[in-house]
């Protein structure tokens, strides 16, 4: 019988990083890690689970910005030219440890998974790995959702309805351009809610979005079964609330499972150890040492000895961790089902990077998860946030508060000293926008590419990773000369309309640079 | 199970941890600071300095126990009553620093559950590394293949915005036009101040109604953090020019925004809802809420996340960082038990664990 639902939820987002005016662009990289380490490897379990006939289930959130460079031709090009030069260098270490006991394994491994995520990449998917999330979303196992355009932080931006409406409406569009439907669900951009913003996603068909605990917890009418069923917000729009225990098992890393020592390390990168001659050829064309996704140690401990990575450990610990987490998860669903009788949901929304990329072993454990829950005990069921409303489709109602998953809950993350300059312009750049499209509703084509493009411009000015990198003091530089090169575009276009001096050379040269949402219409901010 | 993290990231998080809490806590310009508000930001600071004068006075203790020992071998006395003395000293010495070392740190650590729970979280929290690290590549900076463009100063508008930052911390900015500071001058007789004007609305709705008090600022284009004293309020504001007589002239108003609850909702009636997979929307039926319901949330909860929730301190460390939640609960749960109290939970104060025991 079952006790309780389990729903993994995985939030896979990148900001848009595309610079077709440089040959190589080094925060391209953050997409092509992504690629590899995570959106891949995700897609090679799917196939393995659908193979083997295990029920499966599981919700993950594309963004926009992630779904459109997953799409783009220029970025697929050039994760292929970066993808072949890491399996030459796994080639060239294949050749050099071939002696090595210690270390060979390691390489094995990374040449094995270099191939295969090249052959599912170009071959399996066709270089667009969307269409494969879309092939399992239509085999009813996995549940793929939206969120903010360009992930703005909503909270922050909402002194403009428009640029929120245009937020969630251009994401919906892209959504359903992608993914032959209109998304049912959504991860709202850090978790970012406010009272109020669920009637704009009820618009957009939107039933459903996952919120932080105290979301629920401080809602305005006190939640009956805490975070373990949804509300419904006023509107009708469905608010799941996060489980603290199942995130603290996977998310910490002092308790969590990727601090375990078996475990690969993510800091020590053979960019960084190898010889600078040998790893030129791979690493910036500056000169500039990056990762390289080869990492050959374990963490080890708390030491600088770090000790070679064994990948046979490392999936066995992954194993005995999904057993562990699994066994957690029916004492949980036991516990609570007796208390409040009836099965209860446990949300477990994690970002998707955190897997793969951070924690390398992670697809690994979910993967266990997944087979274990699926086979080994009828207690835990795997479920979707869309599933379980369909089978319970009475709720609680009630308004949930305003909350994010950001440090301390609110959004201290995005507006402290560090990044709180942004918001002047933000908003002025929103206001503008409406101003314009309330102008000119029926423009001419080059005032409207115009219109357009600066529709594009704003959006990726209100991305809220440039305002969270700013926070976390790295690579400052980029996101602020993002956050201001995309204010500078906007403003001039504005400028130009106002001034009637449009410079169409101007406009075409942004529409191939942003060349994001091709098929937006600026008269969302009308 | 092994908890530590990497090696590079056990030297560089508590660093990085630190500066981000620095960095992350809005900034208050040496302006602001000048004026006195009603509701001024309130910080608590360690009590550190007797720790500091504790450890030195033991320290001196310890080294002038060294010293009679030094000269007891230097003067060559017959020296075993000499040595005796200054060895039973020296451990006297090191026994109180030992003593002195606990009783510092007892000034360091939180007495009551009131203080673990009314700790900064920026001193428990060791921020959970995931989110960040999908922008790490191992480069610290970069950006320089990037143009750096400029953006306007200013927009040429009255305007002044309202945002939310935390249930009790509010960001305001705001443009004032130079025409518009000399009208509302002139108007007002000439010597008046730039002036914030903070309306809470909560009961009236009303800014003209509400009670109000005023931050006098500087710069026609600037921003300000604004500490409150209790969440959960209707605020606006007004920016405008204040004589020496209290007479404010308004230059322009704010948006309204209400601050979050920072806490569980007075008990009230609970409605339920059905809504159909095809979007049909129906209140089924509301029920009082009863003491039964709010042992059943407890019990979901258990004490911990309970006594967090009622504190209202569950949202003030929630977020991502789920570290500091646990942290807060391990605290909490390690006080309740020299307390005496009955713990009843499991690593991380899950009741489950509890009722499997």
């Amino acid at each position: 019988m079952t006790k309780g639902y389990l729903s993994f939820v995985l939030h896979a987002h990148l900001p848009y990083v595309r610079h077709p005016e440089h040959e190589e662009f080094l925060e391209e990289q953050w997409f092509f890690e992504g690629m590899t380490e995570t959106y891949i490897p995700l897609l090679d379990m799917c196939d393995g689970l659908t193979r083997d006939g295990i029920d499966f289930r599981f919700t993950m959130s594309l963004t926009p910005p992630l779904m459109s460079m997953m799409t783009d031709g220029l970025l697929q090009e050039r994760y292929l030219r970066h993808l072949w030069k890491m399996i030459d260098l796994c080639n060239k270490e294949m050749h050099r440890t071939h002696h090595d006991r210690a270390f060979r394994p390691v390489v094995e491994m990374y040449h094995h998974k270099l191939n295969r995520a090249r052959w599912i990449f170009e071959e399996r998917w066709g270089r667009n790995l969307v269409a494969g999330f879309r092939h399992f979303q239509q085999l009813g196992k996995i549940e793929v959702m939206t969120c903010g355009a360009t992930h703005g932080f909503l909270p922050l931006l909402r002194v403009s309805p428009e640029a929120i409406r245009a937020q969630i409406r251009v994401a919906c569009d892209l959504h359903e351009r992608h993914m032959g439907m209109r998304p049912r669900g959504i991860w709202l951009p850090e978790c970012g809610y406010f009272p109020g913003l669920d009637e704009i996603l009820w618009e957009n068909g939107i039933r459903f979005f996952i919120a932080d605990s105290h979301a629920i917890l401080h809602a305005d009418s006190r939640p009956k079964y805490g975070v373990y069923a949804p509300l419904f917000c006023p509107s009708g729009t469905a608010a799941f609330g996060r489980d603290y225990e199942s995130s603290k098992q996977v998310w910490s890393a002092k308790e969590g499972y990727p601090g375990d020592y078996r475990y690969r390390d993510f800091y020590r990168d053979v960019g960084f150890d190898l010889d600078f001659d040998y790893v030129r050829p791979y690493i910036h064309p500056d000169g500039i040492r990056v990762m390289t996704g080869l990492k050959y140690y374990r963490i080890t401990g708390p030491t600088d000895h770090k000790q070679p990575y064994s990948p046979h450990e490392g999936l066995e610990a992954a194993a005995s961790h999904a057993g562990n987490f699994l066994f957690n998860r029916q004492r949980q669903s036991e516990f609570l089902c007796d208390v409040i009788g009836k099965p209860p949901i446990i949300v477990a929304p994690y970002d998707a990077e955190l897997f793969g990329h951070w924690w390398y072993e992670g697809i690994d454990w979910l993967n266990f998860v997944m087979r274990k829950t699926s086979c080994d005990q009828n207690d835990v069921k795997l479920i979707t946030p869309w599933e379980y409303l369909c089978w319970h489709p009475k709720n609680q109602m009630a308004h949930p508060s305003e909350s994010s998953w950001g440090n301390k809950g609110y959004a201290e993350v995005w507006c402290n000293g560090t990044n709180d300059w942004i918001y002047r312009h933000l908003h002025e750049a929103a206001f503008r926008m409406t101003e314009l499209a309330r102008i000119y509703p029926t423009p001419d084509d080059n005032l409207r590419r115009a219109l357009n493009q600066m529709a594009r411009e704003l959006l990726l000015a209100q991305s809220s990773d440039w305002a969270f990198i700013m926070n976390s003091g790295t690579m400052v530089e980029y996101a602020v000369k993002r956050t201001k090169e995309h204010i500078w575009r906007f403003t001039k276009l504005y400028e130009d309309i106002k001034n009637f001096s449009l410079d169409m050379n101007f406009v075409g040269e942004l529409e191939w640079k942003d060349n994001i949402f091709p098929d937006i219409d600026y008269r969302v901010y009308a | 199970m092994a908890r530590a993290k990497p090696a590079k990231k056990n030297k560089k998080a508590p660093a990085a941890g630190k500066r981000a809490a620095k960095k992350s806590k809005p900034a208050v310009s040496r302006n602001k600071r000048k004026a006195a508000t009603e509701k001024r930001m309130t910080t608590s600071k360690p009590t550190s300095k007797k720790t500091s004068t504790k450890k030195r006075s033991f320290a001196a203790g310890k080294s002038a126990a060294v010293k009679t020992l030094e000269k007891a071998v230097k003067a060559r006395k017959p020296a075993i009553a000499a040595l005796k003395k200054a060895v039973v000293s020296a451990a006297k010495s090191v026994r109180a620093y030992a003593k002195g070392q606990k009783k510092a740190i007892k000034v360091k650590e939180a007495k009551t559950i009131e203080e673990i729970v009314a700790r900064p979280v920026s001193e428990n929290a060791e921020i959970a590394a995931g989110e960040a690290t999908k922008f790490n590549i191992g480069v610290v900076h970069n950006g320089a293949a990037m143009a750096a463009q400029e953006i306007p100063y200013e927009y040429g508008k009255d305007r002044v915005v309202l945002l939310v930052v935390d249930p009790r911390f509010v960001f305001t900015y705001w443009e004032v036009r130079s025409d518009s500071l000399d009208e509302a001058r002139r108007r007002l007789g000439g010597d008046g101040k730039l002036t914030l004007r903070f309306y809470d609305i909560t009961s009236t709705g009303v800014p003209e109604q509400s009670h109000y008090w005023d931050v006098e600022v500087f710069d026609r284009l600037g921003n300000w953090y604004l500490r409150l004293s209790h969440p959960d309020q209707l605020l606006c504001l007004d920016i405008g020019v204040k004589n020496h007589a209290g007479h404010f002239h308004c230059i322009g108003r704010s948006n309204v925004m209400r601050l979050p609850p920072q806490s569980l909702a007075k008990p009230g009636p609970i409605k339920w809802m059905v809504v159909s997979p095809d979007g049909g929307k129906l209140i089924s039926d509301i029920e009082e809420y009863t003491d039964a319901d709010m042992a059943l949330l407890k019990k979901i909860l258990g004490p911990y996340f309970y006594d967090l929730l009622m504190r209202g301190r569950l949202a003030s460390i929630a977020g991502s960082s789920v570290e500091a939640v646990f942290y807060d609960v391990s605290l909490l749960r390690g006080e309740l038990e020299n307390l005496g109290a009955s713990p009843g939970g499991s690593p991380g104060g899950s009741p489950w664990s509890a009722a499997r025991a």
